[in-house]
C-alpha cells in the first residue's frame, strides 16, 4: 500500500464512501476505489499532491468540526449528515467531489469491470 | 548536469502525438537520423485490451488524468503522456480545417502561408494515410441515433462523424486506449512507419530544458532517462511537440520567450449532461459517438453523445447526493451522457512553473459565461426533442430538469462558478504569428529568433479551431516540417 493508500485510510474517507454509495460497499470495490483515488493523487501535479494530501490529513478534525464525531467512530447517520455538511464547506466541497469521482471511476470502471468490457 | 551521459543525434523530435509523430516521419522519410523523446510509456494493443478503464487511465493520462486549471470555474483538463501522445485516447476524429478559419488566422497572424491550398493538400495526404471514413451507425450507439433523430426534427445540421478506424469494433473505450487496435493513433500508424524508416523512439525520458547557445541556436537537450539518470542529447536540429501544455512549459524551464510562451492558452471546454430517457438506451454499446450536432458551430458550438462507462458516469454524478446517485447508477441503461463543445474566447495561461511543473489559470469572460448559457440551453432543446424525460445539467448542485422552461430557468440562475466544465482540446500556447502580433514562433515553428528549434504541435496554432483538432494540428506539422526541408 503506498503512503497515498495509508493516508487515504487513515482519514476515514472510504468507509464514508462505503455508507454513502452502493456500488463501494463490497470489500474488492472499496479495495479498487482507494487504490484508484490513491494512485491518480500520487501522479497528481506537486501542487495539487500537497493540497490534496493536506486535505486528507485534516479531514477527520473537519468531519469532527461539523458533526461532533471522528468519521471511524461515527454511525452511518451521522456519517452520511457530517458529509452533508462538509459539502458545504468551501473547499471541501471541491475535494469530496473529486476524491468521489476517483473512487466510483476507480470501482466502476476497474479490474472486475474488464470482463464486462470483453 | 554533470555526469550525464552524452548522446549525438541528427534530429530530436520531443513528444510523439500528432505533431511529433508527423516531424518524425516526414524527416525519417526524408534521410534524417531521428531520435524521439516520449516522456510517457509505450504501451501496446495487448496492454491496453488487458487493462481495466481506470488502470489505463492512471497510466496513459498525464497527471493520472487530474489537471487541475484554477479561476472560476475550476477546468480539469485531461491530455494524454504515453507514445502516440493524445491520439491513443481521444476518439480518433479527423476534421479538416475550413477554409474561412485559415483565411481568419492568416488574417490575425500575418502569415499567409497556411490557407487553405496548403494546409488543405496536407490534410488530404493525412486521411488517405490514415484511412479516414465516416462513422455510421453501428448496432449500438442509439444514443447518437436518437441525437441525430433530434436534430433532424427541429431542422438543425447534423453530421456522422470522420474517423481515422480501421474496423472499429464498437468497444466503447476510445478514452482509454483502443483494446482491438482499429483506432489509427500515431502510436500504431506514423511512429511504426518512422520507425520502418530509421528513427528511433525513446519512451520514458523526460526532457527537462532545451540547451542552447543564447544566440539562437538549439544545442540538444537535458533530459532524465527512464532509470532516473541525467542524459545530455545533442542534436543539429530539435523539434519540440510536448503538447500545448508541455511545450510552452519546457520553453519557459529553458529560458526561451519565457515572458511569451504560455501566455494564452485557448480551449475548447466540454460541458457534460446526463439525460434520462423513457426507454433503455444503453449508451455504453457501441463506439465514442455516431453523430455530431453541427448547427450551431459558427457561434463555436458542438454536440455529441460521449462514451458512457459506469465509472465515467459515476465520476460525472460525484458531486450529487449520494441518493440520486444511487438512482441513477441502477437505472443506467436508460442514460446517456451528452458532450457540448464550447470554443470560448477567454484563455488560460501557465502562471508559474513551480518545480518544473506549470500552474494553469483561466480567465473565461462573461461572453464566454453567456456562450455556455446559450449552448446549455440549446443542448436542453435538443436532447428534450430527442425524448428525454430529465437532464443533469453540468452543475452538481442544480436539481434534476424536466422541460425547457427547466432549462431556461436554470440557464438564469447559473453563476460562472458553478460550471462544472472538462477540457481536452488545448491550443495556441505558442502562436505562429508575426512578433507584433503577439506569437512566439515564425510561419516555419521556430521560435523568433531561432534557427534550428522548431514547435510542431497544438501550441503553433494561432487559435481555437471549435473542431477536433488532430487534422489541424497534424496539417500544420507537415507544413512546418515540409518548409525545414526545403531550406535544408
Amino acid at each position: 500500500m503506498t503512503g497515498t493508500a495509508s493516508a487515504l485510510r487513515a482519514s476515514g474517507l472510504p468507509r464514508c464512501w462505503a455508507v454513502e454509495f452502493a456500488p463501494l460497499r463490497s470489500p474488492a470495490a472499496l479495495r479498487e476505489a482507494v487504490r484508484h483515488t490513491a494512485e491518480s493523487l500520487d501522479r497528481a501535479p506537486a501542487l495539487q499532491r500537497w493540497g490534496l494530501s493536506v486535505a486528507l490529513r485534516l479531514f477527520p478534525a473537519a468531519f469532527l468540526a461539523v458533526s461532533g464525531r471522528f468519521p471511524r467512530s461515527a454511525s452511518p447517520a451521522q456519517l452520511r449528515a457530517g458529509l452533508a455538511r462538509l459539502r458545504g464547506v468551501p473547499g471541501y466541497a471541491e475535494v469530496l467531489r473529486a476524491t468521489t469521482a476517483l473512487a466510483l471511476y476507480g470501482a466502476l470502471d476497474g479490474p472486475a469491470s474488464r470482463e464486462a468490457l470483453r | 548536469m554533470s555526469g550525464a551521459a552524452d548522446v549525438d543525434c541528427d534530429v530530436l523530435v520531443v513528444g510523439s502525438g500528432a505533431g511529433g509523430s508527423v516531424a518524425a516521419r516526414e524527416l525519417a522519410a526524408a534521410g534524417r537520423e531521428v531520435t524521439v523523446l516520449e516522456e510517457g510509456p509505450r504501451v501496446s494493443t495487448e496492454d491496453l485490451a488487458a487493462a481495466a478503464p481506470a488502470e489505463s487511465m492512471r497510466r496513459l493520462y498525464r497527471n493520472g488524468g487530474a489537471t487541475a486549471i484554477l479561476g472560476t470555474p475550476p477546468i480539469a483538463y485531461g491530455e494524454a503522456c504515453v507514445v502516440g501522445g493524445t491520439t491513443v485516447v481521444n476518439g480518433g476524429l479527423l476534421w479538416q480545417p475550413s477554409a474561412a478559419l485559415l483565411d481568419r488566422w492568416a488574417t490575425l497572424s500575418g502569415y499567409g502561408g497556411y490557407r487553405d491550398d496548403v494546409v488543405g493538400a496536407h490534410f488530404a495526404r493525412v486521411r488517405k494515410r490514415l484511412g479516414m471514413i465516416v462513422q455510421e451507425h453501428g448496432d449500438g450507439n442509439a444514443d447518437s441515433r436518437l441525437l441525430a433523430q433530434a436534430a433532424a426534427s427541429l431542422g438543425w445540421r447534423w453530421q456522422h462523424p470522420q474517423r481515422v478506424v480501421r474496423g472499429c469494433r464498437h468497444r466503447n473505450q476510445c478514452a482509454t486506449g483502443c483494446p482491438s487496435g482499429a483506432k489509427q493513433s500515431m502510436a500504431l500508424s506514423y511512429l511504426p512507419d518512422a520507425e520502418a524508416l530509421g528513427a528511433v523512439i525513446e519512451p520514458g525520458v523526460r526532457v527537462e530544458r532545451i540547451l542552447h547557445d543564447g544566440g539562437g541556436t538549439a544545442l540538444g537537450v537535458a533530459a532524465t532517462g527512464p532509470d532516473g539518470r541525467p542524459v545530455r542529447y545533442r542534436a543539429r536540429t530539435v523539434f519540440v511537440a510536448a503538447g500545448p501544455v508541455g511545450t510552452p512549459t519546457l520553453l519557459r524551464r529553458s529560458g526561451i520567450h519565457r515572458r511569451a510562451a504560455g501566455r494564452r492558452l485557448a480551449l475548447h471546454l466540454n460541458l457534460r449532461t446526463v439525460a434520462r430517457f423513457p426507454r433503455a438506451v444503453d449508451a455504453t454499446r457501441g463506439t465514442m459517438f455516431t453523430a455530431q450536432v453541427q448547427e450551431h458551430s459558427a457561434l463555436g458550438v458542438l454536440v455529441m453523445p460521449s462514451n458512457v462507462t459506469p465509472g465515467g458516469l459515476g465520476a460525472a454524478l460525484a458531486g450529487r447526493d449520494p441518493g440520486q446517485v444511487a438512482a441513477l447508477l441502477a437505472a443506467r441503461a436508460h442514460l446517456g451522457m451528452f458532450t457540448t463543445q464550447v470554443r470560448v474566447q477567454g484563455t488560460a495561461r501557465i502562471s508559474a512553473v513551480l518545480g518544473g511543473s506549470p500552474l494553469l489559470r483561466h480567465g473565461l469572460t462573461g461572453a464566454d459565461h453567456d456562450l455556455m448559457r446559450l449552448a446549455f440551453r440549446r443542448t436542453a432543446r435538443l436532447l428534450f426533442a430527442a425524448g428525454a424525460v430529465e437532464l443533469l445539467p453540468p452543475t452538481s448542485s442544480a436539481p434534476p430538469l424536466r422541460s425547457e422552461a427547466d432549462a431556461a430557468e436554470y440557464c438564469a440562475r447559473v453563476r460562472p462558478g458553478d460550471w462544472e466544465p472538462v477540457s481536452v482540446h488545448g491550443m495556441a500556447s505558442c502562436p505562429m504569428a508575426l512578433p507584433e502580433r503577439g506569437g512566439v514562433v515564425d510561419d516555419r515553428g521556430r521560435p523568433h529568433g531561432f534557427t534550428n528549434l522548431h514547435l510542431c504541435d497544438a501550441s503553433v496554432l494561432p487559435g481555437a479551431p471549435g473542431i477536433s483538432p488532430q487534422g489541424t494540428i497534424m496539417s500544420y506539422a507537415h507544413e512546418i516540417v515540409a518548409r525545414h526541408l526545403e531550406s535544408t
